[in-house]
C-alpha cells in the first residue's frame, strides 16, 4: 500500500512538470503496478549483459528481485521507452545501450546499474532495502 | 690482392666490360679469380659501403673478371680446352656464392630494419610513460606508429602527461606529509589528488569510445600493471587492500564503514565480472553461430559487432566503480588519513612501473 502512494506521487508529478501529455496513462499505470509488487523490481533485457550484471548483484546480498524481461513481455516496448523517459529526466544520461536495467526499490525508482553501484558503494542502498524489507540485517 | 688487378683500369662499376684495356693481359688474369663472377649478369648497386659478408678484394676483381673471359674463349680455346672448362665451372661457383651473400645480407637488413622499428615503439611507449628516454632519437621518424585512430593518439600522448603531473604530485605530498603543514593545505593536495585521478577515468571514457579494446588490452600501461588488468584498471578491492595498513589510527566508526565499504566493493566488482563473464559467452556463441566452415561470416562478424557496444558500457562502469570507492574512501577518512593514503597508492604504482622497467632490462645486464 505504501508504496503505490509513493509511486504515484513521484510519477505524477513528474507529468506534470513535463507536461507528457501524449505519455499514454495506461503504460505509465502499468510500470507502476509492477514497480509496486516487489520490494525490489528489475526490468531488463533477456540478453542483455549489463542486466545479467545488476541481478548478480542483488542476488549476491541475498535479495531476490522480482524480474520483467521486457523482450520477452508483451507490452515490453512500451514500457521499455517509458523507462527511458523516466530515467531521461533524472539521470541526464543513461550508461547501457538502451538504458537498462532500471531497478526500482520500495516503489521508487533508484535508476540505472551506476545509480545502483554508486549508492551500494557510498552506503545508501543497504538502508534502501531494508526499508523496504527486502533484507534483514 | 694479386697482381692482375694492378694492369687493369679500376672501374666504378662491377662488371664493365673494357675489352681494350685488358688486352694482352688474359693469360695472368684467371690464376686468382675464385671468389667473384657473373658480375656481368648482375646490376651495380651490388656494391655495399660496409659489408660484414662480402670481401672487399672480389669487388675489385669483378671489374676484371669479365672481359678475360671472353678473350679466353676466343684466344685458347684449342689449347688448353680442360683449364678453361674448370674456370668457368669456378667463376659459375663464385658467382653464385656471391649471389648468395648478397642474399643474406639484403635479409639481414630487413630483419634489423624491423627490429629497429620495434625498438623505437618499445621507446616511444617508454617516454610516455615516464621513464627517461635519450632524446636523440624520433620515434615518429619511420611512421610506423600502430596509433592511426586519433583518439588513441590523443589518449597515449594525454596518458604521458597524467603519469608526469601524477609523479609531481606523489612527489609533492611526500614532502608535505614528512614537514607540518596546516590540514587545510594537506585537504587542498587532496583534493587535487583525487581531481587527478578523476581525469583520468574521463580520458578513459573517451578512448573507450574511440577504440575499447585498446583500453581493454591496457597496452597504454606497463607490463606489471597489466598483469593485474580487471577490465582497463585496477581492482577496486586491491586499492582498498593496497591503503588499509597505512591507517593506523582510526575510529570504531571508521573501522566499521571501510568494512562496509570493502563488502560493498566486492560485491559490485563481482556483480560485473559476472557481467563480463555473460558477454563473453554471448560474443563467442554469435561468432561461432551458424556452422564453422563454409567460408562466409559476414552476417556473424557484423552481430558481434553490435554485442561488442555492451563492452564500452562495461569498462565506463568499472571505471565508476573506481571512482566511487575512492569518493568513499575520501569521505570516511580524514584529511591526513586521506593524504598518507593517496601518497601510498601512487607510490604502490610508480612501483609496480619501476618492476616492469627492471624486468624489460633485466637481460641487457652482463652475466
Amino acid at each position: 500500500m505504501q508504496y503505490r502512494t509513493e509511486t504515484r506521487s513521484s510519477l505524477s508529478s513528474y507529468n506534470k512538470v513535463n507536461n507528457m501529455g501524449m505519455f499514454p496513462s495506461d503504460t505509465l499505470a502499468r510500470v507502476e503496478s509492477m514497480a509496486a509488487e516487489n520490494a525490489v523490481v528489475i526490468f531488463s533485457v533477456s540478453t542483455c549483459c549489463m542486466c545479467h550484471a545488476v541481478k548478480g548483484l542483488f542476488r549476491g546480498m541475498g535479495v531476490s528481485p522480482a524480474v520483467h524481461e521486457l523482450d520477452l513481455h508483451p507490452y515490453g516496448a512500451d514500457i521499455h521507452r517509458a523507462l527511458l523517459r523516466l530515467l531521461g529526466c533524472s539521470n541526464g544520461a543513461s550508461t547501457s545501450p538502451g538504458g537498462l536495467p532500471v531497478v526500482f526499490i520500495g516503489g521508487k525508482m533508484v535508476g540505472s546499474m551506476e545509480r545502483v553501484m554508486a549508492s551500494h558503494i557510498n552506503g545508501s542502498l543497504v538502508p534502501l532495502l531494508k526499508d523496504a524489507g527486502a533484507l534483514w540485517l | 690482392m694479386n697482381s692482375a688487378s694492378t694492369h687493369f683500369v679500376p672501374t666504378s662499376r662491377v662488371g664493365i666490360y673494357e675489352p681494350l684495356h685488358q688486352f694482352g693481359m688474359w693469360g695472368e688474369t684467371f690464376k686468382n679469380n675464385i671468389g667473384n663472377g657473373g658480375s656481368m649478369n648482375t646490376p651495380n648497386h651490388i656494391l655495399i659501403p660496409n659489408n660484414q659478408k662480402l670481401d672487399n678484394t672480389n669487388l675489385s676483381e669483378d671489374t676484371s673478371h669479365g672481359t678475360p673471359h671472353m678473350f679466353d674463349q676466343e684466344a685458347s680455346t684449342s689449347r688448353h680446352p680442360d683449364k678453361i672448362q674448370r674456370r668457368l665451372a669456378q667463376n659459375r661457383e663464385a658467382a653464385r656464392k656471391s649471389r648468395l651473400r648478397k642474399k643474406a645480407y639484403v635479409q639481414q637488413l630487413e630483419t634489423s630494419r624491423l627490429k629497429l622499428i620495434q625498438l623505437e615503439q618499445e621507446l616511444d611507449r617508454a617516454r610516455q610513460q615516464g621513464f627517461y628516454v635519450g632524446n636523440g632519437i624520433d620515434t615518429s621518424s619511420l611512421g610506423f606508429s600502430e596509433t592511426m585512430n586519433p583518439g588513441i593518439a590523443a589518449f597515449e600522448m594525454e596518458y604521458g602527461h597524467w603519469i608526469e603531473e601524477q609523479n609531481k604530485q606523489i612527489c609533492e605530498l611526500r614532502t608535505v606529509l614528512h614537514g607540518h603543514v596546516t590540514d587545510v593545505e594537506l585537504r587542498s593536495q587532496v583534493e587535487n589528488a583525487m581531481k587527478h585521478y578523476f581525469e583520468l577515468f574521463r580520458m578513459k571514457s573517451a578512448a573507450a569510445k574511440a577504440d575499447v579494446f585498446f583500453v581493454m588490452s591496457g597496452m597504454w600501461r606497463t607490463s606489471a600493471e597489466r598483469f593485474f588488468l580487471w577490465i582497463g584498471g585496477f581492482r577496486p578491492s586491491d586499492l582498498l587492500k593496497v591503503l588499509l595498513p597505512h591507517f593506523d589510527v582510526m575510529t570504531d566508526q571508521q573501522v566499521l564503514d571501510v568494512c562496509n565499504l570493502r563488502q560493498s566493493c566486492q560485491q559490485a566488482e563481482d556483480a560485473l565480472s559476472q557481467g563480463m563473464e555473460k558477454l563473453q559467452h554471448t560474443l563467442a556463441e554469435c561468432v561461432a553461430r551458424g556452422g564453422l566452415g563454409e567460408g562466409n561470416y559476414i552476417p556473424q562478424v557484423n552481430s558481434a559487432m553490435e554485442r561488442l557496444e555492451a563492452l564500452v558500457s562495461f569498462v565506463n562502469q568499472a571505471d565508476h566503480l573506481r571512482h566511487e570507492t575512492l569518493q568513499q574512501m575520501h569521505r570516511i577518512l580524514t584529511t591526513r588519513q586521506a593524504a598518507r593514503g593517496l601518497l601510498a597508492l601512487g607510490e604502490y604504482f610508480q612501483r609496480l612501473r619501476a618492476l616492469s622497467s627492471s624486468w624489460a632490462t633485466r637481460h641487457r645486464e652482463p652475466t
